[in-house]
């Protein structure tokens, strides 16, 4: 148990600056994202003998996308606080991107996230999102089209 | 050769998006997070959860216990229900007055009970 505790501690020191950076971009707050990260990691941990091999980033990717649905059920998001610009100390193009992110659709915004922001295929991010193979790329498609747009709209500005 | 459509390419554009979500990842520090997540596996989340299941185990030991005790006083019922109506009534009551029928009762519908929580859980 011990020798598991310590590995899995390895693990979330490689992967929590990719798992929180997804659950922020998913609860479009740091301070969410961050207890979403968490509990995804001890969901994880609790869960760990039914982890089937492969990617241990993707599975975790997956608990955060259910842990994040399952918190925006029974509560309320800090969302509006974190996203007013500038209100968490991001500037220039790591505001850009958080902007040009809120203005996506719910579906577009978890695809883009797990696919452009987490790396996973478009296969992975069905499974995790539990949608068709189609519609995740097309939610990929749109929302990557909406995401120039609006930072071309901003770096013009 | 592909019937997927070209916009559709698994391969990622060349619009630096990539790059920025990359930017954005690698400004986040652990500060404690690491060290939060691995103490919070250590804490007493085994413990609360042994703690509630065992009050829902002697909630439905004493809740079992009470079904068998109630049994002898059921009333007759016609319909389909009088063949388990009389089996109960013409069955001799466990003597819910012996603890160790108690206490093997509530073990037993306890262990049930605590299993199917904990597979659910693991869902």
């Amino acid at each position: 148990m011990a020798g598991d505790r310590k590995a899995f501690g390895q693990l979330v020191a490689r992967h929590q600056a990719s798992i929180r950076a997804l659950a922020r971009r998913l609860a479009r707050s740091a301070t969410d994202g961050d207890d979403i990260a968490q509990a995804a990691f001890l969901s994880a941990w609790r869960r760990r003998s039914t982890w089937q091999g492969g990617s241990f980033r993707g599975w975790v990717c997956a608990i955060a996308y259910r842990e994040f649905l399952a918190t925006r059920k029974s509560q309320t998001f800090n969302a509006e606080e974190d996203d007013q610009p500038g209100a968490a100390g991001e500037t220039g193009e790591r505001l850009d991107i958080m902007r040009a992110m809120a203005s996506l659709d719910e579906h577009e915004r978890a695809a883009v996230a797990l696919c452009i922001g987490s790396g996973l295929s478009h296969a992975e991010a069905a499974d995790a999102m539990a949608a068709p193979l189609g519609s995740v790329k097309s939610w990929v498609l749109r929302g990557r089209a909406k995401l120039q747009k609006a930072l071309v709209a901003y770096q013009s500005a | 050769m592909s019937n997927q459509p070209p916009e559709w390419s698994e391969e990622p554009g060349d619009d630096g998006l990539e790059r920025m979500f990359a930017a954005e990842e690698s400004a986040i520090r652990d500060n404690g997070f690491t060290a939060r997540v691995v103490e919070k596996t250590h804490s007493g989340v085994g413990f609360r959860r042994t703690i509630i299941y065992g009050a829902g185990m002697a909630g439905f030991g004493a809740a079992a216990a009470g079904i068998m005790e109630m049994a002898p006083h059921i009333p007759k019922l016609t319909g389909w229900w009088p063949g388990i109506s009389n089996a109960l009534q013409t069955s001799t009551a466990p003597d819910v007055s012996n603890p160790t029928f108690v206490i093997v009762a509530a073990l037993a519908v306890g262990a049930t009970f605590l299993a199917l929580a904990m597979a659910s859980q693991e869902r």
